[in-house]
């Protein structure tokens, strides 16, 4: 299955060599772009009986670099430095996406180098005007660890409405899965990563009425462990979101299991829910108050059951407002209470963000 | 075994993509009019090169500029009369121009919404129809703001305000165009 699926893979690499070259138009220049995006963060928490925390965070500084040599073959990337500053343990500068993209046509397109894991709303969409807290969602960190990147090839397409993608990557290292971070301590970044156990990402999503995506996505891969002891994973999962007549819903729900671990099934889902008040004062500012509800599970079963079961449990309720003087800024602010089933164990939050993108 | 049906994988892989190859953009365009409409109609074609004053106050009521000094405009006729105009121009997506075309009635009303040729990888649902039927109706002087009287897509906001700003200045184009000489003057001359 897997060498089928690899040589396919390495046949589509060499389909392009039959483009004729008359196929670009006379709109077309060879182009280079430049974008990126960015945000200030500032987080206070409190756990319930202990001292508070106060931070003010650079979180991400990105630089967007694209090169299009033709209008089929183009260089898409993005570099990304966390935290403001690269140290020892602190921060990080990573190669969040970089590849060749060959667009055949809307319906088929094929790409190779450093890819985004097609998995939810935010892994391949993360711009901070986005979405509407100043964190990503809870859920697109510890159910699906966004941003979930790595060394691999891929297709892509579209049609009727329909999208899809399917990317063969690096694996991840199992030996770094955890009950409270699920699979995120085991993404590789690209950096000398595992072959052996490739993983296999499908996403599929449709966009034909306006305002609306609804997807899912299947990511399966035996992760290794050690020289003898893999623990293979599958995430499925689905996600909706609605932005239309000034409302914004978005759900997402994931199931990840593991075959080989003390944690055999992580979960969880959120909804959030808004609204846009800016067009009742006839304001091109977007002033959009939200709620989220989130539940997520990153051990919801486990081998040694009981306890264990409930002390990765979070539920977690925020409110918030995000305001966009421009569709490319975002001003935001949220408060909220993430409880801990295991002795109900409450953090209260409250954050400030301030995000563009170009 | 395996063989025969790589084989077979292999050349369907290779087959299908290339039955959905593309015409050069005038030709491409041109269908798309013709499939507007329901009797044969004829088509005039120019690269109309907009005038520095008209481009510049344009470009500056909706914040975007043309991609060229010049649009390609299609006089559309049905039985010697003139029933309509395509105008088609470019925007920038993420980092690659967007073809799309808009069509109008004889009072630069728009009548329906095209994009001709989408090279990104990303942002491509602004081609589906469902979406670009939100401007039809529209004319100059209609709302074009996006979250208010155009509805987002997920995925694809730079495409979605860049093509929405694309066809309110290809409407307030129209608006212009219909009150030019140039145009009425081929009224009767398909």
């Amino acid at each position: 299955m897997r060498r089928s699926f690899l040589f396919m893979l390495v046949c589509i690499m060499f389909l392009p060599l039959m483009t004729p070259v008359w196929s670009q138009d006379e709109f077309f220049t060879p182009t280079t772009t430049i974008g990126g995006y960015g945000e200030l963060h500032y987080n206070y928490s409190k756990m319930e009986s202990q001292d508070s925390e106060q931070l003010l965070d650079f979180h991400r500084f990105i630089i967007y670099y694209a090169h299009a040599w033709t209008e089929k073959w183009s260089l898409k990337s993005e570099v990304e430095l966390e935290h403001n500053l690269v140290g020892d343990g602190q921060g990080e500068l990573e190669l969040e996406q970089a590849y060749i993209d060959y667009h055949h046509s809307d319906a088929f397109g094929f790409r190779a180098g450093v890819l985004l894991t097609a998995a939810g709303l935010i892994n391949e969409f993360h711009e901070p005007p986005l979405f509407l807290s100043v964190e990503r969602p809870a859920y697109n960190k510890y159910i699906i660890p966004t941003t979930w990147f790595g060394n691999g090839a891929g297709i892509y397409g579209r049609a009727n409405g329909f999208s899809y993608r399917l990317n063969v990557m690096e694996g991840l290292d199992g030996s770094a899965f955890s009950a409270a971070t699920g699979i995120r301590g085991g993404r590789e970044k690209g950096y000398k990563a595992n072959a052996e156990a490739l993983l296999y990402n499908a996403a599929l999503d449709y966009r034909g009425l306006p305002g609306t995506r609804i997807g899912v996505s299947v990511t399966t891969n035996n992760a290794v462990v050690n020289d003898s002891v893999n623990n293979a994973i599958n995430l499925m999962e689905f996600h909706a979101q609605y932005e239309a007549h000034h409302i914004f819903a978005a759900v997402e729900f994931g199931n990840l299991t593991f075959d080989n671990g003390p944690v055999e099934t992580a979960r969880g889902f959120y909804v959030d829910l808004g609204y846009e008040i800016g067009h009742w004062f006839n304001q091109n500012t977007r002033i959009m108050p939200w709620l989220r509800y989130t539940d997520y599970n990153t051990a919801a079963v486990t081998q040694a059951g009981g306890n264990s079961q409930k002390a990765n449990h979070h539920q977690k309720w925020l409110v918030g407002i995000a305001v966009k003087p421009i569709p490319q800024v975002v001003f935001k602010v949220d408060y909220g209470v993430d409880t801990i089933e295991l002795n109900d164990q409450s953090t209260t939050l409250f954050n400030l963000g301030a995000g563009y993108m170009f | 075994m395996l063989f025969n049906t790589m084989r077979t994988k292999l050349f369907m892989l290779i087959l299908c993509p290339l039955l959905l190859w593309g015409g050069p953009i005038q030709k491409s365009a041109e269908t798309t009019i013709r499939n507007q409409f329901k009797q044969a109609i004829t088509l005039q074609f120019d690269k109309y090169q907009l005038p520095p004053d008209i481009k510049k106050d344009i470009e500056k009521e909706v914040h975007q500029s043309f991609f060229m000094d010049q649009v390609y405009l299609w006089q559309i006729f049905r039985q010697d009369s003139l029933v309509g105009y395509a105008l088609l121009d470019n925007v920038r997506g993420k980092s690659l121009p967007i073809t799309f075309m808009v069509l109008f009635n004889g009072r630069a009303e728009i009548t329906s919404s095209h994009i001709v040729k989408y090279r990104e990888s990303i942002g491509g649902a602004v081609s589906n129809p469902q979406w670009q039927k939100q401007f039809t109706g529209k004319d100059a002087s209609s709302g074009f703001s996006v979250g208010d009287h155009i509805d987002g897509i997920s995925g694809a906001t730079i495409s979605v305000h860049a093509v929405s700003k694309g066809i309110r200045k290809l409407a307030l184009l129209a608006r212009y165009l219909i009150t030019q000489p140039i145009l009425s003057a081929n009224e009767n001359q398909p």
